[in-house]
């Protein structure tokens, strides 16, 4: 801890954020110390990012104020946020993939002044050199930016907050989408960085990352201020119950139901799945997961087993805007429930509200539109309504993607319940889900297929390897 | 309040148009009476009205049912035509004998019109073509065609204007049509009933069937449709069909219900006006009715202020329509936006 504890940079006071009748933030007073990395955690919808949006000025707040070196600080823009050399690494990449890193970096320190002024490339190029020196970095800043890597595109975000020269950097799920290695760099860079002064605000879930780099935590759960305190101060484990409110189980599961049955023989792939099996698929996303998934479609349907399907991107694959919950069950089970061309509307709704209860989908109303629920509820009804008639085979392709921890819990405990009757094909850019739940696993690296490996097998730095391509 | 939208549009509407008439100094009121009276002035005025309805309500549906799948299908105005020149056609020439004849001269112009719109679910299907692009493209060729076939093949003998023959006589039998004869030998047919009935099942169909739940589906999210094997051929045949189903029976209804004949600018583009009629409706079946309507008393009322008024045109008459369309459609816009709230967080 700095000697410095009275004078707090950051300071929070009393503040709170409504939409509509929602609170998303209530009545927060928080401090944060010059030189820190201060760690921000707890589940999606706990109200961490709405709160950092406030003070990088995307949102304004409902009520209460914060102090920047006790001075009443009110951002209305980002712009104004930057000005007050704060800077705001978002977990989604701001890039122009089209131009070149060194356009990117040009585009986002241009200041207000003639349109017609002529860009200051050499400048600008100067100082990235510099910074990438600093920090022994290497990103071929005439390159175009869909070319980098993911790890590298991040830099280059860095990058761009880093030539504003900004006090506070807040970085919103930095390793959501880097390899070990690379999110094992990241966390050294931020410790780095506050050896130059700076203060880092660190949104995250992996609670065994922010272990090893922050000096305080500041848990939220359902908008509330639930902890703050030094990092030292807290167990990892205590930190996932203040964060959903209750123990967490440890997802760490034994493997045992694995029999030699053969249900699934894919011969183009050389991938078999056994009955009992949890086979996983691990890897940086965009390394072929989803053309393996439309292959693994084809192969399934054409050789005619039934299976359940928990699609890589819900959003986008699996629910139909103002379709209701009923109707999206009809959708996937459509011989259960039409008899002579009429829909068997009782029998229906009567299956979708046991779906409902059994796997806890809240609000329980059958005639609601999908959409309407919360992304972790919407995800438990795809679960529960993919495993509805007991396919042979489960695809599941990252089925707990933004969603919360206790329904994370609730889908690995029925994957793992359902894997005791047949197969599931789990596809996950998160490694700790697939070491933690797959019985074996292969690992995608640029479309290349590495394994299967047995469940531990590998450690997580060798895995990690594979997933960087470091094994040819 | 909500519910009611529509209502006030229509007022702050005719408001908005009478206000206009007064700058072209004629009396509101009087612009006021002809709208609102000349489309129910006589059985025969009234007749015309439902003849229009009817075209309408077709047309409403050719829009309305790809839009359920998602399709923008600009395409009605093109198989109206093309169906009703076939229809004159196989009116011309078909052997008459048992009322067989009838009921193969309906399916025929049907089929015409099926086909015509089916170019456009191949041309995505195989091509990848974009249906609005097709479409508007097709209004041309096959009114173009229409044109050609009415001049070079069945252009009526006894007439100046470009029109075809007139279809034997005992393909008339809508003369002594009850309907008809009610409203005076006005344009009306009993194809009105037809519109509605259509309307009606299509709504169950919607509803009740999974075909319905489908192409509703397919039109929320085509790629999670696809996901869940709902295939493209199937959706693209059965909506651009049915529309081309709708679209034909415009043509049937003003060939085998009005003019017995095919006269090249009979439309007063009613695939267009059908667009508007499905959006009043909200793409809402049983609602085409009463927009249909609405829209086909202000396309009678509109028209007649050219002869009941002095200084406004026709011309005129179509701003009056657009104004007042625009005003109930976008009522909807601005009282949801007053009153729906939205919860969203990230």
């Amino acid at each position: 801890m700095p000697s410095s504890e009275t004078a707090s940079f950051i300071e929070f006071k009393n503040i709170s954020k409504v939409f509509d009748e929602h609170f998303a933030c209530r009545d927060i007073s928080l401090k944060i110390q010059r030189g820190t990395v201060h760690a921000l955690v707890g589940e999606n919808g706990a109200g961490k990012s709405t709160l950092m949006k406030i003070l990088g000025g995307l949102l304004p707040a409902t009520s209460g104020t914060i102090l920047l070196s006790e001075k009443i600080y009110q951002p209305t823009s980002a712009q104004e946020a930057f000005q007050n050399y704060i800077a705001f690494i978002h977990q989604h990449f701001v890039l122009a993939d089209n131009l070149t890193a060194l356009d990117n970096l040009v585009l986002s320190s241009s200041t207000a002044g003639s349109v017609l002024q002529k860009k200051p490339m050499q400048q600008i190029r100067q100082k990235a050199h510099a910074l990438l020196k600093k920090f022994s970095w290497t990103i071929d800043l005439d390159k175009v930016v869909y070319k980098l890597s993911i790890g590298q595109q991040q830099r280059l975000e860095i990058l761009k907050a880093l030539l504003q020269s900004p006090e506070i950097i807040i970085f919103d799920e930095p390793t959501a989408v880097l390899t070990p290695q690379e999110a094992t760099e990241l966390l050294h860079f931020i410790l780095e960085l506050k050896t130059q002064g700076k203060t880092i605000i660190l949104i995250s879930h992996k609670l065994h990352e922010i272990k090893k780099v922050a000096d305080n935590i500041s848990i939220l759960r359902h908008g509330e201020l639930v902890f703050t305190d030094a990092a030292n101060s807290i167990s990892v484990s205590e930190i996932a119950e203040k964060m959903i409110g209750r123990r967490l189980e440890s997802h760490q599961r034994a493997s045992g139901h694995m029999t030699k049955k053969v249900i699934f023989q894919w011969g183009n792939e050389n991938i078999s799945l056994m009955k009992g099996e949890i086979f996983g698929v691990a890897g940086v996303e965009g390394n072929g997961q989803n053309e393996l998934i439309s292959k693994m479609l084809n192969e399934l349907r054409q050789q005619k087993l039934s299976y359940g399907d928990i699609s890589e991107d819900r959003v986008r694959l699996s629910v139909f805007e103002n379709l209701s919950l009923t109707e999206h069950m009809l959708l996937k089970h459509p011989h259960e429930f039409v008899s002579n061309g009429v829909i068997q509307k009782e029998r229906l709704e009567a299956a979708t509200a046991e779906l409902l209860a059994r796997w806890d989908v809240r609000p329980g109303v059958v005639t609601q539109p999908l959409h309407e629920l919360s992304g972790g509820n919407q995800q438990k009804f795809i679960v529960g309504r993919e495993l509805w008639n007991e396919p042979k085979i489960l695809l599941a392709a990252h089925p707990t993607r933004g969603v919360d921890l206790g329904a994370q819990q609730k889908i690995h405990e029925a994957l793992h319940e359902y894997k005791k009757l047949n197969a599931v094909f789990l596809v996950s850019s998160d490694l700790d889900e697939v070491i933690g739940l797959a019985d074996r696993y292969i690992v995608l690296y640029k479309n290349k297929i590495f394994g299967p490996f047995q469940k531990n097998e590998l450690n997580e730095m060798q895995i990690g390897l594979y997933m960087a391509g470091g094994v040819s | 309040m909500k519910k009611a939208a529509p209502i006030i549009g229509l007022i702050v509407g005719i408001a908005l148009a009478c206000l206009l008439a007064l700058f072209f100094r004629e009396n509101p009121l009087h612009v006021l009476k002809v709208l609102l009276t000349s489309s129910y002035n006589s059985k025969f005025d009234f007749g015309l009205t439902l003849f229009y309805t009817t075209c309408l309500i077709f047309s409403g549906l050719a829009f309305s049912i790809p839009m359920k799948a998602g399709l923008f299908h600009i395409g009605a105005e093109g198989q109206i035509i093309f169906s009703a020149v076939v229809a004159a056609y196989l009116g011309h020439v078909l052997p008459f004998d048992t009322s067989f004849s009838i009921l193969l001269l309906c399916v025929l112009t049907a089929l015409a019109g099926f086909l015509a719109a089916y170019v456009i679910a191949l041309l995505k299907l195989y091509r990848q073509a974009h249906e609005v692009v097709v479409a508007i493209m097709l209004n041309f060729i096959l009114s173009a065609f229409a044109t050609w076939f009415t001049i070079n093949r069945l252009q009526n003998p006894n007439s100046q204007n470009p029109e075809t023959h007139l279809i034997q006589p005992s393909f008339q039998f809508l003369n002594n049509d009850f309907l008809k004869v009610y409203f005076e030998q006005s344009a009306v047919s009993s194809f009105f009933l037809v519109a509605i009935l259509f309307c009606i099942v299509l709504f169950i169909l919607e509803q009740k069937t999974l075909w319905g739940l489908q192409i509703r589906a397919y039109g929320s999210n085509p790629l999670a449709a696809r996901r869940l094997q709902i295939s493209d051929f199937k959706i693209l045949t059965i909506s651009l069909g049915l529309a081309g189903v709708c679209s034909a029976l415009v043509g049937l209804t003003e060939v085998l219900g009005n003019t017995f004949q095919f006269k090249i600018g009979f439309s007063p583009q009613y695939g267009f006006l059908g667009i508007a009629v499905a959006l009043l409706a909200r793409n809402n079946f049983l609602g085409i009715i009463a927009s249909a309507f609405l829209m086909a008393s202000l396309h009678k009322g509109a028209s007649d202020l050219d002869l009941e008024t002095k200084f406004l045109t026709r011309d005129f008459s179509l701003i009056l329509q657009a104004i007042i369309i625009f005003s109930v459609a976008s009522s909807y816009y601005f009282f949801n936006y007053r009153f729906k709230k939205k919860v969203k967080l990230d």
